[in-house]
């Protein structure tokens, strides 16, 4: 009879216990999600390209590519340029560019001044390819293999490990 | 760096301008989406549904869930695209799977519970 | 400022749980939080930029009452106003209430729960933190937060959490003592129903403001931070509603003091989501894990302890088994308003961490919002509405079947309602066709309820009878106000350039001009409506796209009509083509029920305050 009054004892520092290992556990927000459309085969668009012509999902088959979504506007894309770079020189690796809701000519002078490891940048003003890719923001990036499908996925700008992780893919 | 990414994305909150939407021409077609973007989740925006929020990115996915009408994709198809895409998490309908089948049917095992407690284990007075 | 932190010091140690001279403890600790709380609205009102608060918070061009309000804005800040509003509640406690034990106890625990604040707020989050060199300028706020409906609305809505603290003393002290000793239910019931008006309000502000302010006339989004302050809502008015049944009939004490543990531990867990990060939300501060390890710490000492303290002395106190009433009574309705509202309260929280569990326990991701609380908060709520008409035509202990007589006037009047809107207005019956349903029977059940005791002369009736009727009538308000702006609104779009006209919602809305207008610390662009009905102007409206240079955000503000009881809300966007403008209005009708019923509940609450003497 006396037990059920520790009920309430048990269950809350049950709850309490959760929140500590969801505390800890804290990935990032939940609004950025890393695995998502991890194993997934890009999907397909075409959008029109910086320098003319179109850029297509299919411009990205049969090699090893990266994908970056990017803008003028956004201050945090200026801090991964460095990386890309580094990147598409030491791995050789092909780098698409992709802007989100830029002005060509700011895109243009902002490659000039940040750097342009890019083969071929697509211009996404409707924001169509970047829905397609599941973007909620730049910059974004994702590595994709020879099959097509997606391997790795970074929300955000390229930071040093997510740098250290695609060092290590593109090396294999 | 983590700071300023989120300043960028989740700053300009939900209060951003907004521009009118291009309707659907075909009127069906057009309250099919409407009642679409009611079920889609704002991701830049708590709590908000695509219909409502007056976000880019809202914006954009009413544009392109308008495309897909057009073109012929039924309701379910659209949803899967989308959900391929952000996860799960951007349907706001809740699903009904056996891993939430405790949220859903908590609240009516407990309500059961307490009828029982209160008036099932009484002595006639 | 380095002093005011050091007198902070002084009295964490005078916090202390002692047992002594308890009154004139607690008016030092109030004394030395009030300074220190002020000397923070002070830093912020002079822009003093050597606090690191100050800087993250604010900028010179803010207009002064902002700069006032931005002092509880942000996490630290809110600390220390919640610190000094709990301070505020002991010191009067510790005046008013006569001497006892219970009281002495209470007061130990309450000082102590002060210290674990005053702790986190010197060790974890303290707002006097300087920086050097001192920037000539502030970072500022986010423009949405200035807002005049925001700045009063956290100081209100902590004035009910802290309260809740006192209630949670209260019923450990009771537990420690041994007894629930004569007066005990009226006790707990005055220092209960304080913080529960402050709630009401706040959480009504708090709804308002993001219907004027957020711009896309939402009142009430399921967010993570507005359930934080609904849960305690739901636990405090069941927990009334059991103080009643306590105080008449002295049963159920043990649910009386569970309820009162478990409202401030629902108060706490908010705090927790809300601070730790453990969620994202559009209200969230910034955050820091650090912070959700120590409101941990604090949730489990106090609320841990209160449960400790249950488990360990509860048994005390058993209940008789055989509670003397029939079914048909109205401890029997109490009851059952109770286990609805913990219902609710289960129901809404479940919602609001089943996402984040999930997550952790299986890597799912799944969305909780309005959809789920539809289908579950829904129908509960109606039930208990429903019940809340029943409920008061009941007598103690025996409530004959006669009762059931009297529902019958209520029930044709809600039956002819119900056709009136059926075959009438041709509303369908659907969800919020059965909101305004059982919206007319609780307004006419309680409507006979003051009826039959009044007989519409003697009006010389105990004050919490009027508090009963005055409440539930809100109640009533509000859940029409909701169904009907949520059921029957109107919304429509459109890009217009001046001159343009647009027919809406039997309106007929013209755009005259659009200008730019300089504000204090932003720039707008301002569209200049006038709305005719019927030919007559009965309104220029004009809504702003507010630009703020220095914090680099957008603002809308919506422009509203008021319309007796009905709102016609209008927002302007982004240049479109052809010198137009994107303009989108909506038509809200009867929503200033919702605040009007929540003022109401909040009165009733206020009036059974203002009875001396215990009755009925």
């Amino acid at each position: 009879m006396k037990y059920k009054f520790t009920l309430p004892f048990i269950l809350f520092f049950l709850l309490l216990a959760a929140f500590l290992v969801k505390l800890s556990l804290k990935s990032g927000d939940d609004l950025f999600s890393k695995t998502q459309m991890i194993g997934i085969a890009v999907p397909d668009f075409s959008i029109p390209a910086l320098s003319g012509g179109r850029l297509k999902s299919h411009d990205l088959q049969g090699k090893t590519t990266l994908v970056n979504f990017f803008a003028s506007w956004c201050e945090a894309c200026r801090y991964e340029q460095t990386a890309l770079v580094m990147l598409a020189k030491k791995t050789g690796v092909a780098i698409y560019g992709i802007t989100w809701k830029d002005d060509d000519a700011k895109t243009s002078a902002w490659l000039k001044k940040f750097g342009n490891p890019y083969k071929k940048i697509g211009t996404d003003h409707e924001g169509k390819a970047a829905i397609t890719f599941g973007i909620t923001g730049v910059p974004e990036t994702f590595l994709i293999g020879t099959n097509g499908t997606v391997l790795f996925r970074q929300p955000g700008p390229i930071d040093q490990k997510a740098y250290d992780d695609l060092l290590k893919m593109l090396k294999k | 760096m983590r700071r300023i990414f989120l300043f960028i994305i989740i700053f300009p909150t939900c209060s951003l301008a907004f521009s009118v939407d291009k309707h659907l021409e075909n009127h069906e077609q057009e309250m099919r989406a409407e009642k679409l973007f009611k079920e889609i989740r704002c991701l830049v925006c708590a709590g908000q549904s695509i219909a409502e929020s007056n976000a880019d990115l809202a914006g954009d996915m009413r544009n392109l869930i308008r495309d897909k009408i057009r073109t012929g994709n039924g309701d379910d198809a659209i949803k899967n695209y989308i959900a391929t895409r952000y996860g799960e998490r951007i349907l706001l309908q809740t699903p009904w799977k056996t891993s939430t089948f405790l949220l859903w049917a908590t609240p009516f095992i407990f309500l059961g519970g307490g009828i029982y407690f209160i008036f099932g284990r009484r002595r006639k007075p | 400022m380095g002093n005011i932190s050091l007198l902070f010091a002084l009295f964490a140690a005078l916090a202390g749980v002692t047992f002594k001279k308890q009154k004139i403890i607690c008016a030092t600790i109030f004394f030395f939080a009030t300074l220190a709380f002020f000397a923070l609205i002070y830093a912020h009102a002079a822009s003093d930029f050597r606090l690191l608060n100050v800087v993250e918070n604010s900028n010179l061009a803010k207009p002064f009452i902002y700069k006032i309000s931005g002092t509880w804005g942000n996490h630290e800040g809110s600390l220390l106003l919640f610190i000094w509003l709990l301070s505020l509640y002991a010191a009067l406690f510790a005046l008013v209430v006569p001497e006892g034990d219970i009281k002495k106890t209470a007061l130990a625990i309450e000082c102590g729960i002060i210290a674990g604040f005053l702790a986190f707020n010197l060790l974890a989050s303290n707002p006097f933190t300087t920086v050097f060199p001192v920037p000539p300028d502030g970072n500022g706020q986010n423009p949405i937060l200035q807002d005049i409906g925001l700045a009063i609305h956290p100081p209100i809505l902590y004035a009910g959490y802290t309260g809740f603290s006192l209630v949670l003393s209260l019923a450990i002290a009771a537990l420690i003592v041994g007894e629930i000793p004569y007066g005990f239910a009226q006790l707990l019931k005055k220092w209960l129903t304080l913080p529960w008006c402050f709630l009401t309000v706040g959480i009504a502000l708090g709804s308002w403001w993001a219907y004027r302010d957020l711009g896309w006339g939402g009142f009430w989004f399921w967010d993570p931070v507005e359930n934080s302050s609904l849960l305690p809502w739901l636990s405090a008015t069941a927990l009334y509603h059991s103080a009643i049944v306590l105080h008449k009939r002295k049963l159920f004490p043990l649910w009386t003091i569970f309820l009162s543990i478990f409202t401030f531990t629902l108060c706490l867990i908010g705090f927790f989501l809300v601070r730790s990060g453990v969620l994202t939300s559009v209200h969230s501060f910034a955050s820091d894990p650090m912070r959700g390890i120590f409101i941990l710490l604090l949730l489990a000492m106090i609320s841990g302890g209160g449960f400790f303290v249950f488990a360990l002395r509860a048994g005390k106190f058993s209940s008789r088994s055989d509670p003397s009433f029939t079914i048909f009574s109205r401890e029997s309705a109490i009851m059952l308003n109770n286990l609805f509202l913990i219902t609710l309260c289960l129901t809404v929280f479940l919602g609001t961490i089943y996402p984040i569990m999930l997550e952790v326990f299986t890597g799912e991701a799944v969305s909780v919002g309005a959809p789920y609380y539809y289908l579950t908060f829904v129908p509960i709520a109606f039930a208990l509405v429903f019940f809340a008409g029943v409920g008061p035509f009941l007598k103690w202990r025996d409530g004959n079947k006669s009762a059931s007589s009297k529902l019958i006037v209520p029930a044709l009047v809600t039956a002819l309602f119900g056709s009136f809107l059926y075959f009438k207005l041709g509303k369908k019956p659907d969800m919020f066709f059965s909101g305004i349903i059982f919206g007319i029977w609780l307004f006419s059940t309680t409507t006979y309820q003051f009826y039959e005791k009044t007989r519409w002369k003697n009006f010389v009736q105990p004050r919490t009878f009027y508090a009963m009727i005055i409440s539930h009538f809100g109640v009533a308000v509000l859940l029409i106000g909701i169904t009907a702006s949520q059921g029957w609104k109107g919304e429509d779009e459109k890009n217009m350039a001046a001159g343009e006209r647009l027919n809406f919602a039997g309106y007929d809305v013209q755009l005259d001009a659009v200008k730019i207008t300089i504000g204090k610390n932003y720039l707008a662009r301002r569209g200049i409506f006038s709305v005719r009905k019927n030919g007559q102007l009965v309104a220029e409206l004009a809504p702003e796209l507010r630009f703020f240079p220095v914090e680099g955000g957008q603002a809308t503000e919506p422009a509203i009509y008021y319309d007796f009881l009905s709102n016609l809300y209008i927002i302007i966007g982004d240049p479109a083509e052809k010198k137009s403008y994107a303009v989108r209005i909506y038509y809200k009708p009867l929503i200033v029920l919702i605040w009007l019923g929540a003022g109401m509940i909040a009165l009733g609450g206020a009036v059974s305050l203002s009875g001396e003497k215990h009755e009925i």
